[in-house]
């Protein structure tokens, strides 16, 4: 299984070491994906998504980050221990990465074009002028007049700004994309042709794909499989029909009570009570029983391991692990 | 841009009168009188009144003024009341050496400010990081005359590597100029260790990572033009503080420059001395300032756009 | 961790800052405990004017000595804006009629003898062997044109009060007549004034009084070969000079207007003589096997002066009382150092001719200052304002003034004032008590007197009390015009005694001029009066 898979992360463990504290980011996390597969990662603010893809990147600033074990095989090699020049020949070229705020991700100095050929010349070396060629290329391939490649990152709309980020992300052609929130920032008119973009592009070019969301609706829309996380850990993860259709983990169950459904009649949306933990402090036993309705006594005391309740989907919890009584 | 250049220039006149109008009201009001100090002893009452007349003490506070401009538009800026010398050609005599001080003092100022900057913000919270920081915070507390005794004890007397006054050779300029520049250095290294600071957190800098950049790529291409914005405009208004603090290290190092010139003549009320000496340091300022505003432009596009 | 470290670096490095500073200035340290120090035990100062060696050095081949001074002199023409500095310059480049010797008494120069011929016409005898350095022969002419020359200049005019320019005359080529306007005491002293120096004609017509004042033609042992403004005046010897030639080829003076960058330049060897050394380095030059320290009598007096037209202190007896109520010598010791001061009973130094040794003492005595204000009906004091240059020893000065007369209820209200305006409010008369330090320029007690309280004097920049006495003006008058040295030292005395009675001044001391010179310097000696002779110093051999 490890050799067909493109990405398979193991026991990765992420902490953030401060003067008097240390945040668990991310605790003993395991995936897998397939190639020209999407994986959606789901959960909300400070569950570590970002974190996962960025030590998947080795871009996490350490310190105060630092990888405290796992590893993580992205074409049989690990990311983990090889050199750092070996990693930065990875990054741009077969792993890239768009990130959240196309407002800030571009540099404000540089025009776009530069910026694109930055990675072009960087990666498949040629001269300036092909490099430049071939980023005005790639902003037109994004639906951008290539004659703007010579402006400024601050004379485009954010929008505009994402499709240039996704230019400069597909420029070297790579095999693994991740996109950490690509539409968050953007207008929802806009975040539907981006979407639209992206989902062209990866079938065009084959490419794998994580996307870090908590929008269910994208996950809908163009994931083939779904990891939830919760307070550094995946809690359920399984295809898209698994998590929609078959849905198990109490949590998972929780976020799809917050989104408002207008075919069925519901008085209120139903939130999640309390907040994510503190990650500095967290709760004993199961991450999530403080906030959740079915936490027994076992919930508090015992960390609950990921089991597969069908053929491919996994799930965390002692509920349906069959240690406690599901509707107590 | 060349029009934003012209009308920045064409902006120095009303500027430039604002200094004269300041500069000759205080001297104005200021009580003492150049008689005084140029009489000295016994003067008899004829003397003073006839010498009174001849410098064109006589007249009335806008008739001065007046008569002043006046003269200044025809490119005259009067004549030194104790050496008789054209002015212009006493701040012909000094001001070079000012230059000399003050830029030796800003190159100091911006390569060991930038250095120490980046270094520093690169290794937050490392032991380089906090002797910086710790360097840089006696650098920006210590008054730049004291900074100057201090170096002249340790170069001069115990070490003796470096002369103590004069002016004539480049090593002359080296200590006066470090102990002028020490306060901007020590302000810059702070400025640019927070600016980078703040831009190493930006996401277009984990974008340039993510690229593959190799780290120094990343704070050289990246990081380092963005963070330098700030500072620029710090250098530039250091350099104001330069001039003003060339005053006493001119005195120190016994540097013949415009500071020094002018604190002997605010001290004989010698009037046209004064509003030369200021006039020239304001437009100096005024135009390091557009100059940094020019380099802005060139640095942040966002700036540039506004100029068109 | 690291935070902790960080700071106990920092720290460290304070420390070692301080630590360079307390070293810098070991002067500094002593002080508090001069001010402590009992005042029965005499401090003896040490007035070393001259070098005394065992006389078994040899003559250096050095030829070039640096030299600094304390301000950049304006011009170097006789009558242009006047200071110590350019005064002393001036002496050495041109050369008066006659000259003082190390006692101020006037001695022949260019002119060889002299003698009053009636009352008021003195005759010059001149030397015939003298050349102007642009090859033009010095004759009576040359003094006539001098002499008449500075009715027209700035500061000039003032030198000819007495004088009477239509008999200023050569009688011959080598002989001339001056004449006063009335019998006028001070004439030979008056002409040892640099302001009395002879200038060329011709020299100043070609090259135009403001190329002359930077460069002047003189018949002086050194002439200036360049000035640099701002940085430094260097001076080379004048190979045709009539007397005997300066030992040194080249004197450059660099103007160095901080105290204590002159003394870190001496001690770095940067300059071999310091002109004016600061009292609070005087210690540390001393301690030092590199340099040396000399320092004599001048003659200034440093004073507390009432405006003697104002009330209350047109009250003699207020002003007595408040002269009790002033400890001048712990002022002196705290503020002028006992190394580089003498103490001051009256207005002429110790050392001048015609002082009266004899005056009584006003001592300190706060109890009987509050007395004799009680008697004078201010039992609950009286506010006064306190005049003074604002800098950092008068600031201590007016502070100490301040404690010791609130004792006595007087309430000091401190006016630190810059120098432009001081000078400009105290020749106006526009001030109640100040402090201020005045040269009797001729070092002539008589004049000095004349100067300081005649009321013809009120104005001008010596008279700082505004006194107005018809019988101080009787007996002042009386000695201007008595030309018999004798009597007038009598007068002198008497006349000392009355201003003392009037108490117009709080005498503090006479502050001496101190200079630190390099171990290898020779052939420097204090004068009275402020005058360096470039021409005999030299240098030796160390081992």
């Amino acid at each position: 299984m490890a050799n067909e898979k493109l990405l398979e992360i193991k026991n990765l463990t992420v902490h953030y070491q401060s003067y008097d504290a240390t945040v668990h980011a991310v605790e003993n996390l395991n995936l897998s994906l397939g190639n020209g597969e999407t994986l959606g990662l789901v959960g909300e603010t400070g569950a570590g998504k970002t974190t996962t893809v960025k030590s998947i990147m080795r871009i996490l600033p350490t310190p105060p980050a630092r990888v405290v074990s796992g590893e993580i095989f992205f074409d049989g090699q690990d990311l983990l221990k090889v050199s750092e020049k070996e990693m930065r020949k990875i990054r741009g070229k077969e792993i890239a990465m768009i990130f959240q705020d196309p407002m800030t991700s571009l540099n404000p100095v540089m025009t776009v074009a530069d910026q694109i050929a930055e990675v072009i010349r960087l990666h498949d070396g040629g001269s300036r002028a092909e490099a430049h060629k071939k980023a005005c290329d790639m902003l037109e391939l994004v639906g951008i007049r290539p004659e703007r490649g010579s402006d400024y990152p601050h004379q485009f709309s954010g929008g505009m700004k994402q499709r240039v980020v996704i230019a400069m992300a597909l420029a070297c052609n790579p095999r693994f994309l991740i996109a950490d929130e690509p539409t968050t920032a953007l207008d929802v008119t806009i975040q539907a042709q981006v979407l639209e973009l992206m989902k062209k592009l990866k079938a065009q070019y084959q490419t794998a794909m994580v996307m870090i969301t908590h929008d269910l609706g994208i996950v809908a829309e163009i994931c083939d499989y779904v990891a939830i996380m919760y307070a550094g850990e995946v809690v359920e993860y399984g295809t898209r029909e698994h998590i929609f259709n078959s849905t198990a983990h109490p949590y998972t169950k929780g976020l799809f009570a917050c989104i408002p459904d207008i075919f069925t009649e519901q008085n209120e949306l139903v939130p999640i009570n309390g907040l994510t933990p503190d990650p500095t402090d967290l709760p004993q036993g199961c991450r999530f029983n403080p906030r959740c309705p079915y936490a027994t006594e076992r919930c508090r005391q015992e960390h609950p391991e990921n089991v597969e309740i069908e053929p491919g989907h996994f799930v965390a919890c002692h509920l349906i692990n069959g240690g406690g009584n599901e509707n107590a | 841009m060349l029009k934003y250049i012209a009308r920045r220039l064409l902006m120095l006149i009303p500027v430039l009168l604002g200094v004269i109008l300041l500069v000759f009201s205080l001297m104005y009001i200021t009580p003492g009188d150049p008689v005084d100090s140029l009489l000295g002893d016994n003067a008899t009452p004829e003397a003073r009144e006839a010498l009174r007349e001849e410098l064109g003490l006589n007249g009335g506070y806008f008739e001065r003024f007046f008569n002043y401009v006046v003269r200044l538009l025809r490119g005259d800026m009067g004549i030194c009341y104790s050496t008789r010398q054209n002015v212009a050609t006493r701040i012909a005599q000094t001001f070079p050496n000012t230059v000399k001080l003050a830029s030796f003092a800003v190159a100091f100022a911006v390569v060991f400010g930038l250095t120490f900057g980046i270094v520093s913000a690169i290794r937050q919270y490392s032991i380089i990081d906090n002797i910086v920081m710790s360097i840089s915070m006696i650098g920006i507390s210590m008054p730049s005359f004291w900074c100057g005794l201090l170096l002249m004890l340790l170069f001069c007397v115990k070490l003796k590597w470096l002369p103590a006054s004069g002016f004539d050779s480049f090593s002359c300029v080296i200590l006066p100029g470090i102990a002028l520049g020490v306060n901007s250095a020590a302000s810059i290294a702070r400025m640019t260790r927070s600016g980078m600071l703040e831009v190493i957190r930006q996401d277009y800098i984990s974008t340039a990572r993510a690229k593959g950049l190799s780290e120094f790529k990343v704070v050289t291409v990246h990081a380092l033009k963005n963070a330098l914005i700030p500072v620029i405009t710090t250098i530039g208004m250091q350099f104001g503080l330069l001039l003003g603090g060339a005053v006493l290290i001119e005195s120190i190092f016994a540097i013949p420059g415009v500071g020094k010139m002018m604190v002997d003549a605010i001290k004989s009320r010698n009037y046209p001395v004064v509003q030369g000496g200021v006039l020239v340091i304001a437009l100096s300022f005024c135009l390091v300032n557009l100059v940094v505003d020019i380099l802005y432009a060139y640095v942040d596009p966002r700036v540039r756009s506004q100029y068109k | 961790m690291k935070k902790y470290l960080a700071m106990l670096l920092a720290c460290a490095m304070i420390f070692a800052f301080a630590a360079g500073c307390a070293q810098q200035n070991p002067a500094n340290s002593d002080e508090p405990t001069a001010t402590n120090a009992p005042t029965d035990v005499e401090a003896t100062p040490v007035q070393n004017t001259e070098l005394v060696t065992d006389g078994n050095e040899t003559v250096s081949d050095k030829d070039t000595i640096n030299i600094a001074v304390d301000r950049e002199p304006a011009t170097l023409n006789p009558g242009g804006v006047s200071s110590n500095v350019n005064e002393i310059i001036m002496r050495n480049v041109l050369d008066t009629l006659l000259k003082f010797d190390e006692n101020a008494i006037p001695q022949a120069n260019l002119a060889t003898e002299w003698e009053a011929i009636d009352d008021l016409t003195w005759q010059f005898k001149l030397r015939d062997d003298v050349n102007f350095t642009n090859g033009e022969h010095f004759t009576a002419k040359d003094v006539v044109y001098s002499i008449n020359r500075l009715a027209n200049t700035t500061t000039g005019a003032s030198a000819l009060t007495y004088i009477d320019l239509s008999g200023v005359e050569a009688v011959d080529d080598y002989t001339v007549n001056i004449k006063t306007t009335k019998p006028y005491a001070f004439l030979e002293a008056q002409l040892c004034q640099a302001v009395m120096c002879i200038v060329n004609e011709k020299a100043i017509t070609e090259m135009g009084e403001d190329a002359h004042g930077r460069a002047p033609v003189g018949t002086g042992p050194y002439m200036v070969a360049d000035w640099t403004a701002g940085e430094s005046i260097t001076l080379e010897r004048n190979e045709n000079y009539w007397g005997e030639p300066a030992k040194l080829k080249t004197v450059v003076l660099k103007i160095m207007t901080e105290g204590t960058s002159r003394t870190i330049n001496l001690e770095t060897g940067d300059i071999d003589l310091n002109c004016r050394l600061q009292t609070t380095d005087i210690d540390r030059v001393e301690e030092s096997s590199d340099m040396y320290v000399l320092a004599g009598a001048q003659n200034t007096l440093r004073y507390i002066c009432f405006n003697t037209s104002v009330e209350p202190l047109n009250n003699v007896n207020v002003r007595k009382a408040l002269y009790h109520a002033t400890d001048t010598e712990l002022i002196r010791e705290t503020i002028y150092g006992v190394k580089s001061s003498e103490k001051a009973n009256g207005p002429i130094p110790p050392s001048f001719q015609g002082k009266n040794h004899d005056l009584p003492e006003y001592e300190y005595d706060p109890a009987k200052a509050k007395e004799m204000l009680a008697a004078e009906g201010y039992e609950n004091g009286f506010e006064v304002s306190f005049i003074y240059l604002a800098n950092t020893t008068n600031n201590m000065f007016a502070e100490m003034l301040q404690s010791m007369w609130a004792e006595v209820g007087v309430t000091l209200v401190l006016q630190p004032t810059e120098s432009g305006t001081l000078s400009t409010m105290l020749n106006a008369g526009d001030y109640e008590v100040g402090t201020a330090a005045t040269d009797m320029k001729l070092c002539d007690a008589g004049e000095g007197l004349y100067a300081f309280f005649h009321s013809s004097s009120r104005g001008s920049s010596q008279d700082r009390t505004w006194l107005n006495d018809a019988d101080v003006d009787a007996i002042l008058d009386k000695i201007v015009t008595t030309l018999d040295a004798e009597e007038r030292n009598k007068l002198v005395s008497e006349a000392e005694a009355m201003i003392h009675d009037l108490c117009p001044m709080i005498y503090i001391c006479h502050p001496w001029r101190v200079y630190g010179a390099r171990s290898d310097v020779r052939g420097l000696k204090v004068l009275p009066y402020d005058m360096e002779y470039y021409s005999k110093l030299y240098f030796v051999n160390e081992d």
